[in-house]
This record gives structure tokens, sequence and C-alpha cells, in this order.
């Protein structure tokens, strides 16, 4: 029988031990500083130099509404963002040095991966309140989060007149608007122009046309298949977006005025059967890519056609990303085929967030007037010189349906695309419960992609859909 | 007296630290579990519910369809590690050439981070392009449909093949040092008596070796119950709910839905098995 001494002693050395282990495996995340990764945080002369001095930062006047005399000189901004390679965030990453330089406020990129981001945003504004102070989100993500948030019109009057409408309405909460849209895609869909044409096919419009193309492509021998989709649970319900613009092309929606489910109506089973069954004529493995995978299956000449986000262009036309033949021959169209319903494509746009516990909230919003200010909104997408940070991303009417942007030195008439697709482009529903109902229709989803029943998934997902709907009162 | 009272001193700074790291957030989680609170509807806890969080977790059928994946989980990694770990011993004990290298070389799947691991085998899995899946269409062709990631069965199976295949050689290891154990006069006997190779495996060389497996059992146990970063990396719980484990349910609850006070409910739930199988393993540690 061991002395009741040694045991102590045996069982607090051993509690150290394996405690050191687990802290020594646990590293607190730095903030990554500004050139993090792939970002070279080098001066960028975005700003046009109208002959007033703008770097000595007095009290002389500072474009786009920055407050002059550096007031807020030695701040640490931390934001945080996703996707450190994102063409976009690279742009910005490089303006950091110039913005300092007229303000005296230090920007920290905090990079964290898109699945966690709003896990990030959360657990950082519960338990560590004040670490960070700018952030942007998805605008899905927006009812959930805003209790973390103080709305910009706190802040600064707002000039949404040059933005779409449907990204304005996006990052409108309870008529108060919460971010200006720093990010914003519309759907479109892209294809192959030298495959359709050898096989003697139009650009498909309708469901039927996407279907008979997709097959046509799939059966013929040149190691392809017709059309990529992403069906995978990736989290943040990103799975739902490309499904939602196939509901309302069908001419149908996912929930009616009341967030009733209209997503598992017959017109709606009808639409995610056609949908479910173009995956016949997809990459084998398509019910397990996301979004990135179908992207890049796309871009490696796996598949003909794919619904992706206008920004995927940026992919598509970068020889580093995608094959010679894919940056030759992709042409596209902000046109949803048509099921019914219509055509006009789904937009997003990801708006900027102040922290509510940010300590350096006038500052945060300083940061913000930069990163939206017209001139780099349009030569973002007007200088094309390096590939890793030519965009096509531009949040600005004035910007898409610019001449420089549109020169085929730029983007060659695409943006002008966009900015036709915004007009009838229709915002994705935006509701306080998106977090439980999004998992529960990305796991029907997923189901239906590993062969459930489309009436029997989308009926059980509504159900709960109801519950989680009725548990939050909403009627 | 004083020597016993000082090397108590010398422990409390570490005690400390543990009492805030561990103790106190565990207490956290307890009070959190009989709260209301959905995070993304209140930044502060809500009333307190009595065991309401508890007795949602017993009558909600995805938490009993995550308790049923891990239960599977872990009889599959458990199998599987031990008979490839009894595979290796058996195989490496004859080996005599570089047999430290072997054994060396064995540590090294285990030594691979799981995000490692996922990732890999996700990528080697993908079909029509992945290694893995080339491999397995040559060998059975008849499954060359099947889409090993996106099918409900095999799904889940090829979760725990990362972390069978990195068990497997380490039970491996940890028989041999039991076999070698074995008195080599026990064998001779054996041998001396006409016994085949395979009845002294396994009427002598199983129950010799049978404390070591159920310690092995339990070590498996405790760690394969706590699966996360595998289905994180390889399926996110998908296709459906086909993989989603209890500690992946459970974040998924927690930092998806962002209830916290369930989440709390069911942490508490998988730490009381935790326990349980701990003081298991400490009580046979002790008895050996």
């Amino acid at each position: 029988m061991r002395k009741p001494s040694t045991l102590i002693t045996r069982w607090i050395v051993s509690l150290l031990v394996v405690m050191s282990f687990a802290l020594a495996a646990c590293g607190a995340p730095a903030d990554a500083p500004a050139d993090s990764g792939n970002v070279d945080a080098t001066t960028d002369t975005t700003a046009e130099d109208d002959g007033e001095s703008m770097a000595d930062g007095d009290m002389e006047e500072l474009p786009y509404g920055l407050q002059p005399g550096k007031p807020y000189d030695g701040t640490d901004l931390t934001f945080l963002i996703c996707c450190p390679t994102a063409s976009q965030f690279i742009v910005w990453a490089d303006s950091v040095a110039e913005f300092t330089e007229l303000t005296g406020i230090n920007v920290n990129f905090t990079n964290d991966p898109l699945g966690g981001l709003r896990e990030k945003i959360v657990t950082e504004s519960l338990g560590n309140p004040g670490s960070w102070d700018v952030t942007i989100y998805f605008d899905t993500w927006g009812p959930s989060l805003a209790g973390f948030l103080d709305p910009i019109e706190e802040f600064m009057d707002v000039d949404v007149s040059d933005y779409p409408p449907a990204t304005i309405d996006i990052a409108t909460l309870d008529d108060t608007l919460y971010g200006i849209p720093v990010r914003s895609h519309v759907m479109m869909f892209y294809y192959r122009e030298d495959v359709l044409e050898e096989l003697g096919l139009e650009v498909p419009t309708t469901f039927e046309e996407i279907t008979a193309a997709a097959q046509a492509i799939s059966e013929a021998d040149n190691g392809m298949e017709g059309i990529v989709m992403n069906w995978a649970k990736q989290g943040g319900g990103i799975s739902l977006i490309p499904w939602t613009n196939v509901l309302r092309a069908a001419g149908t929606d996912m929930f009616d005025a009341d967030f009733r489910p209209t997503f598992n109506s017959p017109e709606a089973i009808a639409a995610t059967e056609w949908y479910a069954n173009l995956l016949n004529y997809a990459p084998a493995a398509s019910p397990t890519y996301n979004e990135g995978d179908s992207r890049t299956a796309y871009a490696n000449g796996e598949a003909a056609m794919v619904f992706a986000w206008s920004w995927a262009y940026e992919i598509f036309q970068n020889p580093e990303a995608s094959t010679e033949d894919v940056v030759a021959n992709t042409g596209y169209t902000a046109n949803f085929p048509d099921g019914g319903g219509g055509t006009a494509p789904v937009a997003m746009a990801w708006p900027t967030g102040i922290s509510s516990s940010s300590k350096n909230k006038e500052a945060a919003v300083e940061w913000i007037k930069w990163l939206t200010n017209e001139d780099m909104d349009l030569q973002a997408i007007s200088v094309k010189d390096d590939p890793s940070r030519s965009t096509v991303v531009a949040n600005r009417l004035s910007s898409l349906s610019s001449e420089a942007a549109n020169s085929p030195d730029a983007n060659d008439g695409f943006s002008q695309a966009m900015f036709e697709a915004y007009s009838s482009a229709t915002a994705l529903p935006v509701y306080l419960e998106f977090p439980e109902v999004s998992e529960i229709l990305e796991t029907a989803l997923s189901e239906i992609a590993a062969g459930a029943d489309v009436a029997e998934a989308l009926n059980a997902a509504a159900e709960d859909v109801d519950t989680v709907m009725q548990e939050s009162g909403r009627y | 007296m004083r020597n016993s009272n000082v090397k108590y001193l010398f422990l409390l700074p570490g005690f400390l630290v543990i009492l805030v790291t561990t103790i106190v957030p565990i207490f956290s989680v307890v009070n959190l579990s009989f709260q209301e609170w959905i995070v993304t509807r209140s930044p502060t806890p809500g009333p307190y519910i009595g065991f309401d969080n508890y007795i949602k977790a017993l009558t909600d059928d995805d938490f009993w369809n995550a308790v049923t994946i891990t239960l599977a989980y872990v009889v599959i990694v458990t199998a599987f590690s031990i008979a490839i770990g009894m595979f290796i011993a058996v195989m490496v004990q004859r080996v005599t050439f570089l047999s430290t290298v072997v054994k060396t070389l064995l540590i090294f799947p285990f030594a691979i981070s799981l995000t490692l691991r996922g990732y890999s085998f996700r990528f080697m899995l993908l079909e029509g392009q992945g290694v893995l899946d080339k491999i397995l269409d040559t060998v059975s062709p008849w499954t060359a449909d099947v889409l090993w990631l996106g099918h409900p069965y095999w799904a889940l199976f090829w979760v725990a093949v990362p972390t069978f295949w990195a068990w497997g050689p380490l039970a491996g290891l940890m028989l041999l040092g039991a076999l070698n154990n074995i008195s080599t006069e026990i064998f001779e006997a054996a041998s001396l008596d006409g016994a085949s190779r395979w009845r002294t495996f396994w009427n002598i060389t199983m129950p010799l070796l049978r404390p070591m497996i159920f310690v092995l059992v339990l070590l498996i146990t405790l760690f394969s119950i706590r699966m996360f970063d595998l289905v994180l990396t390889m399926t996110f719980g998908g296709p459906g709910r086909a993989t989603e484990t209890l500690n992946f349910f459970i974040y998924r609850i927690g930092f998806k839905i962002f209830n916290m006070g369930y989440a709390s409910a069911l942490a508490m739930l998988l730490t009381i098995v935790l326990i349980f199988l701990s003081y298991l393993y400490s009580r046979v540690l002790i008895t050996e």
C-alpha cells in the first residue's frame, strides 16, 4: 500500500506534466502583420495626387474624408479577414503603408479561413472583447452578428447611390445600414466556348438546354464532364447559394414573406431534382466538392460549365491558376438559366463591420473610408500588371460601368456585364435564424447529393426549419 | 517534515495554472450547461433552465445519431488498430535486420498531425484523381463507381482509416514489447509438444497478450471517441450526418449554431464518458 503523500505527489506531478504538454501545444495566434503570407505591404500609389501634399498628414485636407492632422496617430487596428490570396485583399494590404502615412493608423490583418471567420468574430467578441476592430462578414451572417457590431451609420453618412441596391439591402438590418459593401459578387454562368463550338452547341439559356449541353459534353470523348457544382457541406451556408438561384430561376424561393419554408413546394422539389440530375454529367467527385473544389475543377478543365461568383473570373483568366484552354476560352453570362422564373442572378456582398467593443472605433471608420474610396474601387479592377493583384471585384456602379474597367487591357467588358447583372440581381434572404437553418439545409443538400430522395430530404428539412422558426418566435 | 512542505510549495504555481486553465473553465461549462444561451440572439447567457439542455440531448435524434456514429467509429478504429498491431508485432518480432530502423519508422504515422492526415487522405481518395482511388479501382474494379467520401457508409470507414493507419503501428510496437516479455521457454515447450504456429499463436500468445490488448483497447477508445479533426478536414460531418461524431456535433452546435448552453450540456455528457474511461484505464494501469 503506497503512502498517501506519495500518491498525491505522483498525481500532482502527472497532472503538471500533462498540462505542460497541453499548454505547449496551444499557442495563442499572433495577429498577422499586414505583410503576412503572400501579402507585400508596399507603398501603393492609388490615391491621385491633385497637387496637395498627402505625405505629411498635417492639417492639409486629406482625400476621401479622412481626418487631417493625424488625430489617431499611433493607433493599431486589428482587421479580421479571410482568404489572404484573394487579389482584392492583396491590393488592400498593399495600400496599408500609404494609409498609415496619411493617418498614422497601422492596420494589422488577422487572417482566418473563410469557414472559421464567423466563429472567430463571435468567439473573439465574447471571450476577448476589443481584440478586433474591423471585420468583413458574409451578408447572411449579418443578423446573427449584429449584436457584436456597431452600425456604420452611427459614425458617418454613407452615400449609397453608387452601390447596387441588392448589396445595400443585404448590408441593412432593421432599416439601419450596418456596413458598407466592400466585396460584392453576382452569380455568373461560365462556360467553355471552344467546347460548345466543337460540339455545335449554343450557349444554354434554360434548364433544359443546360441538361442537354451537359449531357452532350459528358458523352463526347474529350475527357471532360459537362458541368461541375458544389454540393458538399462547408459551413456558413455556402452550398445553399447556387441552389437558391436555381429555386428563383424556377419561379419559387426558399421562404415566403413570413419565412415559412417554400423550398419543399412541388416547384422547388422539381427544380432541386433538375439540379441534382446534373450530377450525372458532373465529375464523379462533385457530391464532395465544396465551392473551391468546383471552381478548381473548372479551372483544371475537368468540366465545361460552372455556376460561380463573378470574382471567379480572376481565377479563370489567371494562367497560373487555370489551364491555357480555360484562360483563352472562358465565356460568361450573368443571366442564370431560365427554369420558368426568369434569369435574375443572385448577388451577395461582404459588408464591413465595426466591433461594438472596439476601443478604436473612430480610427476604424478612417480605415473603412480608405477601403471604400472610389479611386481604390476603380483602380483595383483597372490595373492588370500583376495577376496576383488583378481583381474584378468592385462595389460601385460607377467603377463597373467605367471605360477604364471595361477596356480590352482591363476586363474587356466583364465589368459591364456585372453592372448590368446588378440591375436585376436579388439578394439572399437575411434572417436571424440563418445559422441553424443553413446547417439543416446544407445537410439536406448533402444527403441529396449522396442519393437521398429529394422530396423526402426537403420535407424533413422543412419540418426542422419550422421548429427552429417557431422556437425563435418568428411565428 | 519541513522538506515535505517545501516540495508542495514548488508545485503550487503549476497547480494554480491548472486551476485557472482547466478547473475554472470546466466549472464554467457546467454552469453554462444549465442555462439557455444562443450567442447570436444574446451576448450574455440567458436564464437557468435546469436540466432542459440535458433532456434535449436525450431526445435529440441528431445527438443519438452522433453517439451511434461515434460508437461505430471507435469499433472500426479499435478493431483494425489491434489487428494491424498484432500483425506487425508478430512480423517484426522475427525481423532482426534493421529492426531498430523498422521500429523507428513505425512511430512515423502517429507523428503526423491529424489535420495533415485528413487532407492527405481526402485528396488521395478524390474520385477519378486520387492515387488511393485509382489503386482501389484497379484492385477492386467492382468498387470503381463508389464515391468513397460521398457514400454514407464508406465515408465513415475512410474517416477511420487515417486513425488506425497511425494507431496500428503504435499498437504493434506496444504489443511487440509485450511479446518480447513472454518467456521463450513457453514457445519451445509448445513446439516440442507439436503445436502448430496457429495453435501456438491462438492458445498461448493471445492469452498472454490479453492484458496489453485490453490496455490498448482502452487507450484507443479514449483517443478516438473524441475524433474531430479528421471529420472537419475530410467530410465536415457529411454526407448528410453520416460522419458526424459526437465531438463534431458539439462543435457544430457550439460554433456553427452558437447554442452554447446546449453545447455545454453535450460536452459534459461526453466528459462523463471520458472520465469513466480514464478511470478504467488508470485502474488497469495500477493493477498492472
